[in-house]
């Protein structure tokens, strides 16, 4: 475009900003190169019209000048790759597009988790949308359901990479990696090759910042073995506190540690079980549990990370908080295995006490940190009679002790859990405890599940029922999709049109169906 | 034409609708269900003591609930469909009473339709409308020297004073033009209320509105020396419009009209639906625009993607863009094929070509290709074969969306060109039709169905 037209469209727009009333000027002078002749009219009508005529010059001979064409590498389609991806149906993205819009989010993660098992892809127009709502962490996990062209997006620019996934990474990436993308990629290492990620955070361990390392020991709790033990006790040495912290708290799991045996050394004359009596005496006396509080929290202590001051909503004195902080650390199948006792002696000679409630607690700790089989079952026994004494911290108490189980088995015990609460005739805590239980719900866990629903409908009074339906909703989230169905069906027609339960039951039939419907959409 | 979910989204009024529709498709819910040949219907338990009744001819969507929701269509007659759509079991059968009585009416009145059509208008005093033009054009004479003394007084004092006008300044001048009888004009100064006080490039906005008006007064004021289209063009600007029975009384182009571009905008309570339609063997572009307020459903059915037989009759003016299709029938296992793309080139000087005969022109619609999708530092454009750049408006957000789609491939795009920047509506690759939607939150090129 000629540079006269656009100067003449800056000299007019300057002279209009400003106004023709300033300029006393003749017109002529105001623009010499006017297009325009002077016609009949005001000052004010010639400047518009030279105006229109310059507007239409410029819009009317622009011309843009041709170029070397610099177009982006087309992507190409995978050599060796013989049948193209297959994308995901339009009904399935758009129940994620709904997901992302009004959730519930949780079940994103499900969504993609079936769309990765399908083997199906996203259709690439969608990457970017999508690309933009998920975590990186997220983005990671489920980077196969993106497809081929996401890499091809990340050629063009670095906002579409999806960070920890480089297909073969070695130490260049570890050591020039962002900060998300090394602790990805650590994460990564450690399911696969444990003892190599941890090398790699030696190697920069010196360099590296303090808020990095922070996340990096914790990182190490994947893959978690005693052959991390020497790197983690150097670690209870750093500077920084949360590093610290994170590494013992990591010792504190592994049950043949050091750190274990030091808490265990400083225990021995804290907290003893008289020695078992032999013949009459056995049945005649019951044996005591005798505790003693430390006096000091030594240096030792300190970096085996005790806390030395009690937090503030805790009513516990101080020595007994240090002492709890011991208790919770050994492997709870020692105490067992050192006083020659079963779990549940040893509990109920706690419960005789002066110290009942804490040694409790300390004793749920330890056994989140060392799942033990006979201890599940001391302790779980001990939160169900608490909750027949209404105790509000026995389901979460029990769920607490099988988090840390691997899935199958937290499954079962939890079955395990529900059964001996109904028949104890606690159904309200039952419930709660399935409320608390969020992992992916085993057909027969379902159906324990439903059954208890109907139980607890039937005998609904009072304060409890009212949560409850408030808390059902989740349930939707962890039952068993392709039993939930027919379940929930089932009992809506136990249900009468007036009971209380009903809205509720019907949400918990939305969410089921939403995710039956969510299924069939991308796995069929 | 089969009904699918995309289909009935499409028909609902909101989102919100749609998906209160959703809601209600269980067949638990619904107390009747049934079908003839051309009807579905059944009876919607809802929260009053009765049933709601609801129907829908299948074959042009005709529908009619009895709920008194105001939006429409209703969440029963979606949810009927989504029922419908979704392979629900609707058993064949004589339809009820309340289904009967409907179709009946609906006879009766197209029927009475056919013959309004058919016989002559009530005959006009030819006396009385030539004074009431007279009339009225001596009031747009009078409010265009007010205009012309608004605007110049507007550049005695300056752009810079007029943005610091309060809002009556503009809306006063608006309502004399719409006392004097020319909306048209009233419009324009409506609008350069909104661009004296926009961010970007106001004084340019600014005074490309007042070049215009001035230009549009000249015109006018000269209308008489005017070759025809252009005087058509004037005075519909001005606000002079033709009444939509006279003009589908005309002949027009008969064609197979592509629907190649579709976009719903909301301003206040009107809502605007565009439709952009090009014919396949004319390769004509045309834009059918439906209004609706507040929560009617739009009355024009046609769907992007879709072809239809029809005759399209242009509204009058210099170069005629926008038109009425009449009698569309949608036709089946057609293909839509976006034709006669130009180049960056070729667009340059075709809408030189096209403001030659309207100068008013701010939005040339056109077929561009083959183009790929680059970003250039923060803005997107389309780069030509010859290495030309059309830059993409600034608000678009999805260029990353449309370069994930094509994988840098060229494609054929329809979209809007006013000069400066080009506003992409629908684009073509590998034979299939994809359009910018709003699906929940996301903007995504979806395909066309």
């Amino acid at each position: 475009m000629a540079q006269s037209t656009v100067d003449a469209w800056d000299r007019i727009i300057s002279l209009a900003t400003l106004g023709l009333g300033r300029h006393s000027s003749a017109i002529e002078d105001l623009l010499p190169d006017a297009a325009v002749k002077l016609p009949d009219g005001t000052r004010e009508q010639w400047m518009l019209r030279c105006a229109a005529a310059t507007l239409l010059t410029r819009l009317a001979g622009r011309r843009s000048v041709a170029a070397a064409v610099t177009l982006p590498a087309r992507a190409v389609a995978i050599p060796g790759q013989t049948s193209p991806e297959q994308t995901i149906a339009d009904a399935a993205l758009r129940r994620l597009a709904r997901l992302s819009a009004e959730g519930p989010k949780e079940l994103i993660g499900e969504w993609f988790a079936c769309a990765r098992k399908s083997g199906k892809v996203l259709p690439p127009q969608w990457i970017p949308p999508i690309f933009e709502t998920l975590t990186p962490r997220m983005r990671f996990e489920y980077a196969p359901v993106f497809g081929d062209r996401i890499h091809w997006l990340a050629s063009q620019d670095a906002r579409w990479t999806i960070e920890g996934l480089a297909k073969e990474y070695g130490e260049d990436n570890w050591l020039t990696g962002s900060a998300q993308e090394r602790i990805a990629m650590l994460r990564r290492m450690r399911e696969s090759d444990p003892n190599r990620g941890r090398t790699w955070l030696e190697t920069t361990w010196s360099t590296d910042p303090p808020e990095l390392r922070e996340a990096f020991v914790q990182a190490l709790k994947m893959g978690l073995s005693s052959a991390d033990e020497a790197f983690l006790e150097k670690a209870l040495d750093d500077k920084r506190r949360g590093v610290r912290l994170a590494a013992a708290e990591n010792l504190a799991r592994l049950p043949d540690s050091a750190l274990v045996q030091r808490s265990l050394t400083r225990l021995q004359p804290l907290f003893a079980f008289d020695p078992r009596q032999s013949g009459m005496l056995a049945w005649a006396s019951s044996r005591k549990l005798r505790i003693e509080l430390p006096a000091a929290l030594d240096k030792a202590a300190l970096r085996d990370g005790m806390e030395p001051k009690a937090p503030a909503d805790r009513k516990i004195g101080e020595r007994s908080f240090w002492l709890m902080q011991m208790l919770s650390i050994p492997p709870l199948r020692e105490w067992l295995r050192r006083f020659n006792c079963s779990a549940a002696e040893l509990l109920e000679a706690a419960g005789r006490t002066d110290y009942a409630q804490e040694v409790f607690g300390a004793l749920c700790a330890a056994c989140v940190r060392h799942p033990d089989t006979e201890w599940i079952a001391a302790l779980s026994a001990a939160w169900r009679a608490r909750a027949k004494d209404q105790d509000r911290g026995a389901a979460p108490g029990i769920a607490a002790l099988l988090a840390e189980l691997p899935a199958a088995a937290r499954d079962a015990q939890l079955q395990v859990e529900i059964a001996a609460l109904r028949s104890q005739g606690s159904i309200d805590v039952s419930m709660q405890l399935l409320t608390c239980s969020d992992h992916a719900w085993s057909s027969a866990t379902t159906a324990l599940a439903f059954d208890a629903l109907l139980a607890q409908i039937r005998e609904s009074s009072g304060a409890h029922a009212a949560l409850m339906r408030s808390q059902l909703e989740s349930w939707g989230r962890h039952v068993e999709v392709a039993s939930a169905g027919p379940a929930v069906h089932r009992a809506l027609e136990k249900i009468g049109p007036e009971s209380p339960w009903r809205s509720a039951v019907e949400r918990l039939l939305e969410l089921v169906e939403f995710r039956i419907d969510m299924h069939k959409e991308l796995l069929t | 034409m089969e009904w699918s979910r995309e289909r009935i989204e499409q028909l609902a009024p909101d989102a919100a609708s749609s998906k209160a529709g959703l809601g209600l498709a269980k067949p638990a819910g619904w107390r009747t269900l049934g079908r003839s040949d051309q009807v579905i219907w059944g009876e919607c338990q809802g929260s009053g003591a009765n049933p709601y009744q609801v129907r829908v001819a299948l074959a042009d969507a005709g529908y009619r609930c009895t709920c008194p929701s105001r939006k429409q269509p209703c969440k029963h007659t979606l949810a009927l469909l989504y029922l419908y759509a979704g392979g629900a079991s609707f058993p064949n059968g004589a339809p009820p009473a309340f289904v009967e009585e409907w179709l009946a009416n609906r006879a009766k009145r197209a029927d009475a339709k056919a013959t309004r059509e058919s016989q002559p208008s009530a005959p006009v005093d030819p006396e009385a409308q030539a004074r009431r033009q007279d009339k009225r054009e001596s009031r747009i004479v009078l409010g265009l020297e007010q205009l012309q003394a608004w605007m110049s007084d507007i550049m005695t004092q300056g752009l810079a004073n007029a943005r610091t006008q309060p809002p009556t300044y503009w809306a006063q001048m608006a309502s004399r033009l719409v006392d004097a009888q020319a909306p048209g004009l009233a419009n324009r100064v409506r609008d350069m209320a909104t661009a004296v006080h926009s961010e970007a490039r106001w004084s340019d906005r600014m005074l490309g509105a007042l070049a215009r008006m001035q230009l549009l007064l000249d015109a006018y004021r000269s209308i008489e020396s005017l070759p025809a289209p252009l005087a058509a063009e004037v005075r519909s600007l001005v606000g002079w419009t033709q009444k939509q029975e006279e003009l589908l009384a005309q002949p027009g182009i008969q064609d197979h009209w592509q629907v190649i571009g579709r976009r719903r905008i909301s301003e206040d309570t009107l809502r605007v639906q565009s439709t952009w339609l090009q014919g396949a063997a004319s390769h004509r572009l045309a834009l059918v625009l439906d209004f609706a307020v507040e929560r009617q459903a739009f009355s024009s059915a046609l769907m992007l993607g879709q072809v239809y037989a029809a005759e399209a009759v242009f509204f009058p003016g210099a170069r005629p863009y926008r038109a009425l299709l009449k009698n569309p029938v949608p036709m089946t296992g057609h293909s839509l094929q976006l034709t006669r793309a130009v180049d960056v080139a070729g667009l340059e000087s075709g809408l030189a070509t096209a403001l030659a005969e309207n100068p008013w022109l701010e939005r040339w619609p056109a077929v561009v290709g083959p183009v790929t999708a680059a970003a250039i530092g923060d803005r997107w454009v389309l780069q030509d074969h010859q290495g030309r750049h059309l830059p993409m408006a600034r608000s678009l957000q999805h260029g990353w969306s449309l370069a994930a789609l094509t994988g840098g491939d060229s494609v054929n795009v329809f979209g809007e060109w006013d000069g400066f920047e080009f506003e992409p509506i629908t684009v073509q690759y590998n034979a299939m039709l994809y359009s910018l939607e709003q699906i929940e939150a996301m903007t995504v090129l979806a395909k066309a169905v």
